[in-house]
């Protein structure tokens, strides 16, 4: 890389920062709660995971509580925040590269609205059963989100050659279906109304190390199509045509990434509920950091959201004690605010 | 510079009609495009030759055998074997949302040589720089393209097609946004690069003088049909011209090269 060894310097060195502020923040994380555990124990009684360090010496004098609680509640709980903040961070990279639109966000394919109608569904018709750690609402949202995906798809198809404007008018079409179809079930179950709302506006609470494990698997088989295609990405900034004309197999890289891109989605709100605007805001921020290039803005935006999700999960547990406040609830108040300054930023320059 | 040394590009019968069209776009189109020139596309608005164009990058689709690159029908070539004989100059580029410097867009032409994970090379920077000093952009390689105007874009689209290193360029209506400077320096750029068989050139116009003086082979079109080929001087006269445009044309001779003059009023 010779295009300035500066600038790949400081990317270097902003990654770095990133990654270790992510170790910081999972340990703090980890230590704050209904429960203190000193910064320092938290620090051990996650290292003591680590294979080739010596257990015993790392755990000793720290009681057994506090090993539970840090180890078996809130560490998942904190990785899966993490997993699912970088994952769709990562996801909005690529669906605004694909779509050509600064936002566009997963939820516009109307995959969210798949994953809290199929919740809505198992929560509503009391279908609650758990199997080997795997709920019976998480199974539900993961269907609804990939029928809702296969929907979308379909309909696209069948509707207009021209796929992207097809596929964002599809999901659209589709989102507010749902959406309408899930205020109905609330209507008609009053007393499991609560449930379904909060489901709605996300939340970790239900974290298991199963859902670490299936999270952790399709981030990282999502986040390696990602990379295989970011030249095309960034090619496919320019349109379809000139994409094409220097070399760029345009459906090919389409179906590719939007099909990760679904799934990562998908797998994300199954687990979690819908989290709005980690998608949007992030990838934002982290381009003024990394620039366009989506291989150098990827990685970068996998640490960003891991890092802004377990903050503001951290903030929903430990703002209104004893209760908690939907990390949706969060990401949205921090999140709608830049979404206007983007709006506003965009007609500016329109205006000039 | 390609493997495939003798590509020409050849139109077979071609005819284009898009469902709902009326009138045909092209209508049995028949031409091939030879090595070592700088082929001028002629005609009026909506006379199909940007269409032409788009066949050729398979833009659009056409009948089995009618648009043949090398003997070959375009539409069997990978996106990528095409892109290493085929390079565009678009109209106008379509800006793309992201703050992309001029040496990153120029870069991109690089694609179609690389592997998945490969990088760009010394070589590839190399290559980039020559292209960008050819066209005069070498000095703001580090500004955002969105920042530029038209003609400084235009130019940085021109860069970029000559890093692809195609032993064929689509150039469509490539001084339009320029000012008469630039105009005859990518003329002149163009020329040069068929001069020395590094490429060849199709070259979508309207300027009958820029044709004229830059251009040694004219296809003329009219409402989707081939009205006259061959070389300028046989190709540009009054006769043909006045047909084609329905306006009258005065010709004058300067240094061995004539200059166009539209009359009003016909």
């Amino acid at each position: 890389m010779k295009k300035g060894p500066l600038k790949t310097w400081t990317l270097t060195v902003a990654g770095g920062s990133l990654a270790l502020l992510l170790v910081i923040v999972v340990i703090w994380a980890v230590a704050v709660g209904s429960v203190s555990v000193p910064f320092s124990q938290s620090a051990r009684i996650v290292a003591a995971r680590l294979p080739f360090v010596d257990k015993e010496a790392l755990l000793n004098g720290i009681p057994r509580s506090n090993k539970l609680i840090i180890w078996d509640i809130r560490l998942p709980r904190v990785l899966l925040a993490g997993l699912v903040g970088g994952g769709l961070a990562a996801a909005g990279v690529v669906m605004q590269a694909l779509f050509r639109n600064p936002l566009s966000d997963p939820q516009v394919l109307g995959i969210s609205s798949g994953a809290a109608f199929g919740a809505a569904v198992a929560i509503a018709f009391g279908i609650t059963f758990t199997v080997s750690g795997i709920s019976s609402i998480w199974l539900f949202a993961f269907a609804g989100a990939m029928l809702t995906m296969l929907l979308v798809f379909r309909v696209a198809r069948i509707a207009t050659s021209r796929s992207v404007t097809g596929i964002l008018l599809a999901g659209i079409a589709c989102s507010s279906m749902l959406t309408a179809a899930i205020t109905l079930l609330m209507m008609w179950n009053h007393e499991k109304l609560e449930q379904i709302y909060l489901w709605m506006l996300g939340s970790f609470s239900a974290a298991t190390w199963v859902k670490v494990g299936f999270m952790g698997i399709v981030l990282v088989g999502a986040v390696i199509c990602f990379f295989l295609l970011g030249r095309d990405l960034d090619l496919l900034s320019f349109g379809d045509h000139e994409a094409q004309s220097m070399g760029v197999s345009v459906k090919r890289t389409r179906t590719i990434a939007v099909v990760a891109t679904s799934l990562l989605v998908a797998a994300s709100v199954s687990v979690s509920g819908i989290i709005g605007f980690v998608s949007l805001i992030i990838p934002h921020i982290m381009r003024m950091l990394a620039g366009p290039k989506n291989r150098r803005l990827i990685p970068i935006s996998l640490l960003g959201g891991a890092i802004f999700m377990i903050f503001c999960d951290m903030i929903s547990r430990t703002a209104v004690p004893p209760h908690e406040i939907a990390v949706g609830a969060i990401t949205q108040v921090t999140g709608a605010p830049f979404f206007l300054y983007l709006l506003w930023k965009e007609r500016r320059k329109g205006e000039e | 510079m390609s493997d495939t040394p003798n590509t020409e590009l050849q139109a077979n019968h071609l005819t284009y009609q898009p469902s709902g069209v009326t009138s045909p776009i092209l209508s049995d189109v028949s031409y091939t495009f030879l090595k070592g020139h700088m082929t001028a596309l002629l005609g009026p608005n909506g006379s199909g030759k940007t269409t032409i164009l788009r066949h050729f990058l398979s833009q659009i689709k056409s009948p089995d055998g009618a648009v043949l690159i090398g003997g070959k029908d375009a539409q069997e070539y990978l996106p990528k074997e095409r892109s290493r004989i085929l390079s565009w100059v678009p109209q106008s580029s379509n800006s793309s949302e992201n703050a992309f410097t001029v040496e990153d867009v120029v870069l991109m032409a690089r694609y179609p040589y690389k592997g998945t994970w490969e990088d760009d090379s010394e070589e590839d920077f190399r290559i980039a720089d020559e292209a960008m000093r050819t066209v005069d952009v070498l000095d703001f390689k580090k500004r955002d393209f969105n920042s530029l105007s038209g003609g400084e874009r235009q130019r940085v689209l021109i860069a970029r097609a000559l890093t692809q290193k195609t032993p064929w360029i689509l150039l469509d209506e490539p001084t339009s946004n320029l000012d008469v400077r630039h105009q005859l320096q990518i003329m002149k750029i163009v020329r040069e690069k068929v001069d020395e068989k590094t490429t060849s050139a199709v070259v979508v116009m309207h300027d009958f003088n820029m044709v004229e003086r830059y251009c040694d082979r004219v296809v003329l079109l009219k409402n989707g049909k081939i009205v006259a080929t061959g070389e300028t001087k046989d190709v540009m006269t009054t006769d043909l011209l006045s047909k084609v445009y329905e306006v009258d044309f005065d010709i004058i001779e300067k240094d061995g090269k004539r200059l166009f003059f539209p009359q009003e009023g016909k």
